[in-house]
């Protein structure tokens, strides 16, 4: 349950307090150290609970077009998220923090189970993919935040036309370890929002990174800009990418992101390309849900 | 001559200051301390009222009040006094502010785009910065963050009673775990990239 202290303060970052609680709150702040410091406490809450998809669709759009148009706040929100992995991942354990020296004999000794593991990984059939642990849809819902629409319930068909391709490693590469985890998803031009569907990428734990295969609606041709933004408009995301990564004679793109740079929610992908005469034209935009 | 007066201006500044900080304790590092939280202070309100060139702002009201001190003006709480002074600044850029709003509504990548980091720097550090806290203080802050959100309070309110100090006390402990982390990923990201 959430206190009127912690609401207060939850509103003041959020730019929504007003005269004279506002004032108050400064004045108090100002005089004592440990308010300041209480403050601050409520500013990491208001971050958890953004990445957490805890605020309610209102705050949740003031966090974004408020708190996070100050120069810095993204950071601090991107290392929030790090830690939630982090966490997921049960960093708890104090063998995760090997000595540098040791793993270099550590990462011998994986080469050997590698080979083992990847066939594990690649053939692990597809209602296991999902970790055990990965939230429902349903339980992404807090006790702040209103339950899911009726017209969600629909949107599993469009989740499995987005076939999450997993990319198996060389057998050098080591699975089990989180930085070296590419997923790989085919972003269609059908899989649009306009047909009424949710895309969804489902995220296990431990990706680091995200390959989007996304076949374009116009034929890029060089380099290219891809954007990815809420669907209010803010940016969360943008890459520039070279002729390197167009494929099919400039019918599909490959786009690689830090798994870091999305998190629960939904997002709009623009791919931005040079036209005949030079100018930008959009070569696609794909809506997708992110569930991690 | 131009440089002369550069020259008073420095000392008037550098003297302003001095007596600044003689407001905010006898003892040097002490005031040095409390001058920097004071500004810290300066820059969060700034921010929360919107303001993208904070800390500009708060050394503005900071210079401004020992500009006041220097030229004999008492003032009995300097805390009270710099939001004061932090307030009217706010209202005089409010016609700046309107044309920066402009600009953003233009370009709105303008400023949402922050310096990108290689992700594998940045994992290394984070890492490293990790592996720097003591196992008790990072199971702390991560069992703090744990749950939803009911879930989590239940949990905070057990870790306190646990550690046998009050809920508040339990933010404010894990809060500073996370202020260092974040001071050592910074400096660790800084670091490596001047390699």
């Amino acid at each position: 349950m959430i206190t009127s202290a912690e609401d207060r303060m939850f509103r003041y970052w959020l730019g929504t307090l007003k005269s004279p609680e506002q004032e108050q709150l400064e004045d108090g702040y100002f005089a004592n150290d440990e308010k300041y410091e209480l403050l601050l406490t409520g500013e990491d809450d208001l971050i958890d609970a953004y990445i957490r998809r805890e605020l309610s669709a209102c705050e949740r759009q003031l966090f974004e077009k408020h708190y996070l148009k100050i120069p810095g706040r993204r950071w601090k929100v991107q290392l929030a998220r790090e830690l939630q992995t982090w966490n997921r991942e049960g960093a708890l354990h104090q063998c995760r923090f090997w000595p540098i020296a040791w793993r270099g004999a550590l990462a011998a000794a994986f080469v050997g189970a590698a080979a083992v593991a990847a066939t594990l990984w690649t053939q692990r059939a597809r209602p296991a993919e999902e970790p055990s642990d990965v939230r429902n849809e349903a339980a992404l819902q807090s006790a702040r935040h209103a339950p899911p629409s009726a017209g969600e319930a629909n949107e599993l068909p469009a989740a499995l036309e987005i076939e999450p391709v997993r990319t198996p490693r060389p057998e050098t590469s080591n699975p089990p370890v989180a930085k070296s985890k590419v997923l790989a998803f085919v972003l269609k031009p059908g899989l649009l929002r306009a047909g009424g569907g949710t895309n969804r990428l489902v995220i296990p734990r431990g990706i680091s990174q995200l390959e989007l295969q996304i076949e374009t609606e116009r034929t890029v041709k060089g380099a290219f800009r891809a954007v990815i933004r809420s669907p209010d408009g803010v940016e969360k995301w943008r890459g520039e990418f070279g002729s390197a990564a167009v494929k099919e004679a400039g019918r599909a793109v490959v786009v690689k992101l830090p798994a870091s740079s999305v998190d629960n929610d939904d997002y709009i992908l623009t791919v931005f390309a040079s036209g005949l005469r030079g100018e930008v034209t959009t070569a696609g935009e794909y809506f997708f849900r992110v569930v991690k | 001559m131009p440089l002369d007066r550069e020259k008073t201006e420095r000392a008037y500044n550098r003297s302003g200051f001095e007596r600044l900080l003689l407001l905010l304790g006898a003892d040097r590092n002490e005031a040095g301390r409390r001058y920097e939280k004071l500004r810290r202070k300066l820059i969060t309100f700034c921010q929360c009222h919107g303001s993208i060139h904070a800390e500009d702002a708060a050394d503005e009201a900071l210079n401004r009040a020992a500009e006041q001190i220097q030229g004999g003006q008492e003032i009995q709480n300097l805390n009270a006094y710099t939001l004061g002074v932090a307030r009217l600044l706010l209202k005089e850029s409010v016609r700046r502010q309107i044309r920066e709003a402009a600009i953003l509504a233009l370009r709105p990548g303008l400023m949402l785009a922050e310096p990108a980091e290689d992700p594998e720097l940045r994992a290394d550090c984070l890492e490293k910065c990790l592996a720097m806290l003591p196992l008790e203080t990072r199971q702390l802050m991560f069992q703090y963050c744990q749950g939803e959100w009911t879930e989590r309070s239940v949990r905070r309110k057990q870790l306190a009673i646990e550690l046998g100090i009050s809920p508040t006390a339990l933010r404010i402990r894990v809060h500073r775990i996370r202020a260092e982390l974040e001071r050592n990923l910074r400096r660790c990201l800084a670091q490596s990239a001047n390699r």
